[in-house]
């Protein structure tokens, strides 16, 4: 927890992952996405956005491919790669486990 | 990390350094495109166009900065840098000429010799075969298991019938005999490789013609017109090449087939003919040959599952058990690879251990690079570059020497590939040799290997020379200290593999001329042999006689002072004929004993030179209605009549009964220059009754004439005697012998070439050690002079470091060469695999040869003047 930034970087990709698990998307898409399923809780900034998915790419979890949009023009689309899969497994066990264990601490009763 | 992420990872690194304008181009593409999309959006939401531009891109913040951000993300940094690097090496290497040249030289022997061996082995042993799916291409296999026979061995007739009878359980099967053949269509006739195969030959294969058609189901059954189908070959040079070929005649040993189809030019047979007939298996009661088969398997259908049905099917006597016959499946190309794989496999290892002196060698030169570029690495640290960074710049060195060395050595392979396969296939050691080139694979090889090359030989020394670069100057001297300790290491490293190949390669000599002294029996010089087999069309053993004796009279009028005769089994010829046969005096013949039993003419032994030692030879008085008569070898004789005469005496084997012994001969090498004298029993060729062991006849002529004059002398003859008759193979009986030992040459050149590097490269290190010591110690040196050191002190002083590395080396690498030379074990004759005095004579070599590199760099240690020594600093 000592670095909030790591963390904050962290859930950024293990969501973009989840996204691009359900289908291949550009990156507009993917934060209008985002923003949608989560209920616009969650609107990852677009500058923040980009970066991470060239990263994803750059580790190979993810792959990109320039195809027409769906207004026709040529987009940059991301996909899942299979390790990118068995990553976004790893990541969200991991999460729902870190996530449970500080839901656990910040619910205990104050006595 | 897993194995396919690998690959992304491999690929988008590659974009960052050679696709970075297109990178760059596609992320503003992707960029602009976001932004547009987000205008788009809020629009619609009811928001000014102006307005939601500035919104767009303020949601982005600095586009510049984004793109910045992403081309990090994208691992630009790195390929920068490491461009960065690059770019320096080639500079400082270009500046050190000497180092480069010798660096990249070492490696370019290491690395090449090991591509050319990839192309090889890859090419021969690895490479799928040229039919449509070959995996599913099986030969099957099937012997009794006593026979003590290894290899791909076939079915016999009975077994192929029983198997082609019921081959829809697993596939489709085929088989073929060879014959080289005169094939005529006109003019004179030439010998050329004829296939006769069972109709389902090219479509078990999956081949299709070019012209025409293959054979179907009822072609070579009686009744049904003669065809023939040819080689692409056969039909550009003998059949001249025209489109209208199909019904053309072609005559084969004297009979006519009509052409039906020709193979395109990429077909090649497995066993490489030039024209097939259709031919139909037949069963002789009497007589059982193995025949090659082939099988596609069903899909589906697995090799066991083959050789399992093949196992059912083989024909036994009423007592025997299925348990006592093994079927195999086994890929096809075990067929072609056959013997020649095991030395192959040697062949690889001996590389290996060469590109491993290569390595060591290399790595020594990049040591004494690293401790010479100190100050530089120093002032380097000292303005914040971190170990990882130094390390990385002297691998991209070390790598860019390997690849140099790769790039010299794939060369190397181009040159000397086609030159070894030659001088293999020729011989036989070499199988597949259209299969094997240098092509894009072994590239990929080589750049593989090279590169892995670079980090391995570059990774200790940079490691090394990036040790404690922070630490004082004060510790200047444990930290040369080390790196000479670990140049040393090096030195004896190569010193000990270097002795694991130069003993192969000894043992591999004393085997040799123990081959080339094994006593013959007979006497080859000026013996010519022609050897032919007569066509189906001689049916009669009187017809056979007639040729025999006449091709005989006209050799001994037509060639001067000269004694022919004919034999069925040349010696070392690759043929021979071995059986039992009983005593008539009513004793038993001891268990297990065979005799070979070459058929021959009466002056057989004076041709040859065999010695005769008791009785008499044959003469044209043994006749077919005179008493049957047999000559047998002296160990045969000693063996069966210890303490009798051997002539006289009477023995009856196969149809010939009561055969009385008329003379003793000589025992002679028959089979191999590896197996022992064969006992043998000699029948005259006139009493012989069953043609089909006169089918294949060598003839032999003793003359004093030069070879010249006598060789197309016997073609002469012969062909006076039978003009359609395929011209025979003429050869010298020395090249007979030749062909024995020519394997064996091949391996043990191959070996001692190998060695012969592996010492050379050796040797260059230990100079550089030595030579690098001696340069690094001048000022002591000189200060020991000055203080009255006798020249000798400083000789022991170089000297002594020599012998240290050399003996340590020695005995290290003998140690090694006990171990790894049992795998040299089958190939040896007469030489054990730890045999002393090549263990000796290896370890005195290179003693000798260390002291000889040893000699430059002691000379310059004792001429070191004191003063200009001592005033260098």
């Amino acid at each position: 927890m000592s670095k909030p930034a790591d963390l904050m970087q962290g859930t950024l990709d293990l969501l973009i992952l989840k996204i691009l698990a359900i289908e291949p998307l550009h990156g507009w898409a993917i934060g209008q996405r985002l923003k949608q399923v989560s209920g616009d809780v969650l609107q990852v900034s677009d500058g923040s956005l980009y970066p991470a998915l060239h990263k994803l790419e750059q580790q190979g979890w993810i792959t990109a491919e320039w195809r027409p949009s769906e207004n026709n023009r040529r987009a940059k689309f991301y996909a899942l790669t299979r390790p990118g899969r068995r990553q976004l497994e790893r990541e969200s066990q991991n999460w729902t486990r870190v996530a449970g264990a500080i839901t656990h601490v910040v619910t205990l009763k104050e006595t | 990390m897993a194995a396919d992420r690998w690959f992304y990872v491999l690929r988008m690194r590659l974009r960052s350094i050679v696709g970075r304008t297109r990178v760059d181009q596609e992320l503003d593409d992707e960029l602009a495109l976001h932004v547009e999309r987000t205008i788009d959006e809020l629009v619609r939401q009811g928001v000014p166009a102006d307005e939601a531009r500035r919104r767009a891109l303020a949601g982005l913040g600095s586009v510049t900065a984004r793109i910045e951000e992403c081309r990090e993300a994208r691992g630009f940094r790195w390929a920068r840098e490491t461009m960065r690097d690059a770019r320096i090496a080639c500079r400082a290497l270009a500046r050190r000429p000497g180092f480069t040249t010798i660096a990249v030289t070492v490696l370019a022997l290491g690395i090449g010799s090991t591509s050319a061996m990839f192309s090889v082995v890859y090419g021969a042993l690895l490479r799928p075969l040229p039919y449509p799916q070959a995996n599913r291409l099986v030969v099957l296999s099937s012997i009794q298991r006593n026979w003590r026979i290894t290899g791909v061995i076939g079915l016999i007739e009975a077994h192929y019938v029983n198997v082609s009878a019921h081959d829809q359980l697993f596939g489709s099967v085929a088989t073929w005999t060879t014959s080289r053949s005169a094939v005529r269509t006109g003019g004179e006739a030439t010998a050329l490789f004829v296939e006769h195969v069972t109709p389902a030959f090219f479509s078990v294969l999956d081949v299709s013609p070019a012209l025409g058609r293959t054979f179907v189901k009822d072609d070579g059954q009686s009744g049904r017109d003669a065809v023939a189908v040819v080689s692409d070959h056969v039909w550009r040079e003998v059949l001249g090449g025209k489109p209208n070929v199909i019904g053309a005649s072609i005559v084969v040993d004297g009979k006519s087939y009509a052409v039906v189809g020709v193979m395109p030019a990429s077909f090649r047979s497995p066993q490489g003919g030039d024209v097939w007939v259709p031919w139909t298996v037949t069963v002789d009661p009497h007589n059982a040959t193995f025949l090659p088969v082939i099988a596609r398997l069903k899909p589906g259908i697995s090799a066991a599952q083959a050789a399992a049905e093949v196992q059912t099917l083989a024909p036994r006597d009423p007592d025997e058990a299925e348990s006592d016959w093994r079927s195999d499946a086994l890929p096809l190309s075990d067929l072609l690879v056959g013997p020649t794989r095991p030395p192959l496999l040697i062949f690889s290892a001996a590389i290996g251990l060469v590109l491993l002196v290569a390595c060591a060698n290399a790595a020594g030169l990049f040591l004494a690079r690293g401790a010479e570029r100190d100050a530089e690495l120093r002032i380097r640290a000292a303005l914040g570059a971190g170990r990882m960074r130094l390390v990385r710049h002297l691998l991209v060195e070390s790598c860019l020497v390997a690849l140099a060395g790769g790039a010299a050595g794939v060369l190397l392979a181009y040159l000397a590939v086609p030159a070894v396969v030659a001088a293999g296939a020729q011989i036989g050691a070499i199988p597949r040799v259209q299969d094997i080139h240098v092509d894009g694979l072994a590239l990929a090889f080589t750049f593989v290997v090279a590169a892995a090359v670079g980090v391995i030989s570059g990774l200790a020394p940079a490691l090394r020379a990036t040790g404690d670069l922070r630490a004082s100057a004060a510790s200047d001297r444990t930290t040369t200290g080390r790196q000479e300790r670990l140049r040393g290491a090096l030195t004896v490293a190569e010193i000990a593999l270097s002795i694991v190949l130069l003993t192969g390669a000894g043992l591999m000599i004393r085997s040799f001329v123990h081959l080339e002294h094994v006593s013959l029996g007979f006497r080859p010089d000026h013996v010519l042999t022609a050897t032919l087999d007569l066509p189906s069309h001689y049916d009669t053993t009187t017809e056979m006689h007639a040729f025999n004796d006449d091709v005989l009279d006209r050799l001994t009028e037509r060639v001067e002072t000269s004694v022919a005769a004919s034999v069925d089994s040349l010696p070392l010829g690759g043929n021979w004929r071995t059986g039992d046969f009983t005593l008539d005096d009513g004793r038993t013949v001891p268990a297990g004993l065979m005799a070979d039993k070459p058929l021959v003419s009466g002056d057989y032994f004076r041709a040859m030179g065999i010695e005769v030692l008791r009785g008499r030879t044959f003469t044209r008085g043994d006749r077919e209605n005179s008493p049957g008569v047999v000559i047998v070898s002296q160990s045969l004789a000693r063996t069966l009549w210890p303490d009798e005469d051997a002539v006289g005496q009477r023995i009856t084997m196969d149809r010939h009964e009561h055969l009385t012994v008329v003379g003793v001969v000589d025992d002679v090498q028959q089979k191999g220059l590896r197996d022992p004298k064969s006992k043998a029993i000699y029948q005259p060729y006139a009493q012989i009754s069953d043609p089909a062991w006169l089918r294949h006849v060598t003839f032999v002529v003793r003359s004093t004439a030069d070879a010249a004059v006598v060789a197309p002398a016997i073609r002469d003859a012969i062909r006076s005697v039978d003009a359609d008759l395929a011209p025979p193979t003429v050869m010298a009986m020395s090249d007979v012998i030749v062909q024995q030992t020519a394997t064996p040459r091949f391996q043990m050149s191959l070996l001692v070439a190998f060695a012969a590097m592996a010492l050379a490269l050796t040797i260059v290190g230990l100079y550089g050690v030595l030579a690098h010591a001696v340069s690094r110690r001048t000022r002591e040196f000189g200060v020991r002079m000055a203080l009255g050191a006798a020249p000798r002190h400083i000789v022991s002083l170089v000297l002594g470091r020599a012998l240290r590395l050399t003996v340590i080396g020695v005995i290290i690498g003998t140690a090694g060469a006990l171990l790894a030379s049992r795998v040299l074990a089958a190939f040896l004759f007469d030489v054990t695999p730890t045999d002393p005095i090549t263990f000796a004579a290896v370890a005195v070599l290179v003693a000798v040869t260390a002291l000889a590199a040893a000699i430059v760099p002691v000379r310059r240690a004792t001429h070191v003047d004191p003063t200009t020594a001592l005033r260098a600093e």
